[in-house]
């Protein structure tokens, strides 16, 4: 196999394009894919300060790699949600690579902010991927919040965008799906930090692909907690589809993209304003946020 | 004979197939779950594997 560009030994297939690319011209390409993103969706640009959600996994640490080398403003947030053996692991990592490049890094724990840890919720029966989503990203805009950012970048890649569409179309969560896009939330207030996702069209193994080539570091170990069931067979169900017919998840991102206006329009008519939480004053739809209703149901 | 390592398993095999995606299947291994590095450079799938070899396995999909 050839690469599409210079006819060198391909490092990398990318058969929903029916190319291939040796390791220089895959990195050119991927860095091209990456920029595009950002700027045909206006996510941000190098005025803006971004703050970057960060895990010490392949997506957020390339995200965090490339815009640091692009010369955006970012600085990095980790949440160290209290997981023994697995977020204890990944948050060296995350330090040293901060400090080797100069970022600043902030970290925010449950156990400060929330007076408790993911191991100790668990332990009380609660379902750990649940109550982790809600109070991650409570926290993630509170410390983007804090540090006066303009936008809050997250690394959600192609496949994580496609297996969230296909759930919300499965449930039948349209508002939800509403919600979705390059630029996440429909809410314009000051304590909401809009999230962007720069790396939506990268397949995940072009994420790994590119971590390895450019050396980024990452950590891979398995969350204990993670059981993600439903998730799951939607993965399966679209690599499968994808192996036999490449383009399909591409394809996917594209219709949904196209129809993402009209969705937004039909279901603005559905959002009220929002309140503040009465007992925390972060934003909700109803009267107490769905972080302080977890964290009630704990006690 | 050409050892696969990955994060799971690191195993010695025989040399059978031809190409990287032949191995792999001849050990149960499924090509789409894993980027291969041959002396920290990366392999397509069509790549021919010669005995002696030493393939690193990473996997695609976070387990976060």
């Amino acid at each position: 196999m050839k690469c599409f560009k210079c006819g060198k030994k391909a490092a990398i297939e990318m058969p929903y394009a029916a190319k291939a690319y040796c390791e220089n011209h895959f990195m050119e390409v991927f860095e091209r894919r990456f920029k595009r993103t950002i700027t045909m969706n206006k996510l941000f640009d190098k005025r803006d300060k971004v703050a970057v959600g960060v895990s010490g996994g392949k997506d957020s640490m390339v995200m965090l790699f490339l815009l640091n080398k692009m010369g955006y403003n970012v600085e990095a947030i980790i949440i160290d949600e209290g997981i023994r053996g697995y977020r204890d692991k990944s948050l060296p990592l995350v330090k040293k690579f901060c400090a080797e490049n100069k970022i600043t890094l902030h970290i925010y724990s449950f156990e400060k902010e929330f007076k408790t840890t993911l191991d100790k919720i668990v332990k009380k029966g609660a379902l750990p991927c649940s109550y982790c989503g809600v109070l991650r990203r409570r926290l993630l805009n509170k410390a983007a919040r804090d540090i006066k950012a303009d936008v809050l970048a997250i690394g959600h890649n192609l496949d994580d965008e496609t297996q969230m569409i296909l759930m919300n179309l499965f449930r039948s969560e349209l508002i939800r799906l509403s919600r979705a896009g390059p630029t996440v939330g429909l809410v314009d207030d000051n304590k909401f930090v809009h999230r962007v996702k720069p790396l939506r069209e990268s397949p995940e193994r072009e994420n790994v692909a590119y971590a390895l080539v450019k050396g980024v570091p990452y950590e891979d170990i398995e969350c204990p907690y993670s059981k993600t069931a439903y998730r799951d067979s939607v993965r399966d169900a679209l690599n499968c589809l994808e192996t036999k017919h490449p383009g399909v998840k591409a394809g996917c991102l594209h219709s949904f993209d196209k129809l993402m206006p009209i969705l937004r329009d039909h279901y603005k008519k559905e959002k009220g304003k929002p309140n503040e939480c009465k007992e925390c004053g972060e934003l909700t739809s109803g009267e107490v946020c769905k972080a302080c209703e977890m964290l009630k149901s704990l006690l | 004979m050409i050892l696969i390592e990955s994060r799971d398993f690191n195993k010695k095999v025989k040399l059978k197939g031809k190409t990287l995606e032949e191995l792999l299947t001849e050990n149960s291994i499924n090509s789409d779950n894993f980027i291969a590095m041959r002396n920290g450079k990366l392999i397509t799938r069509d790549e021919k594997i010669r005995d002696g070899d030493s393939i690193k396995l990473f996997p695609v999909i976070s387990g976060g």
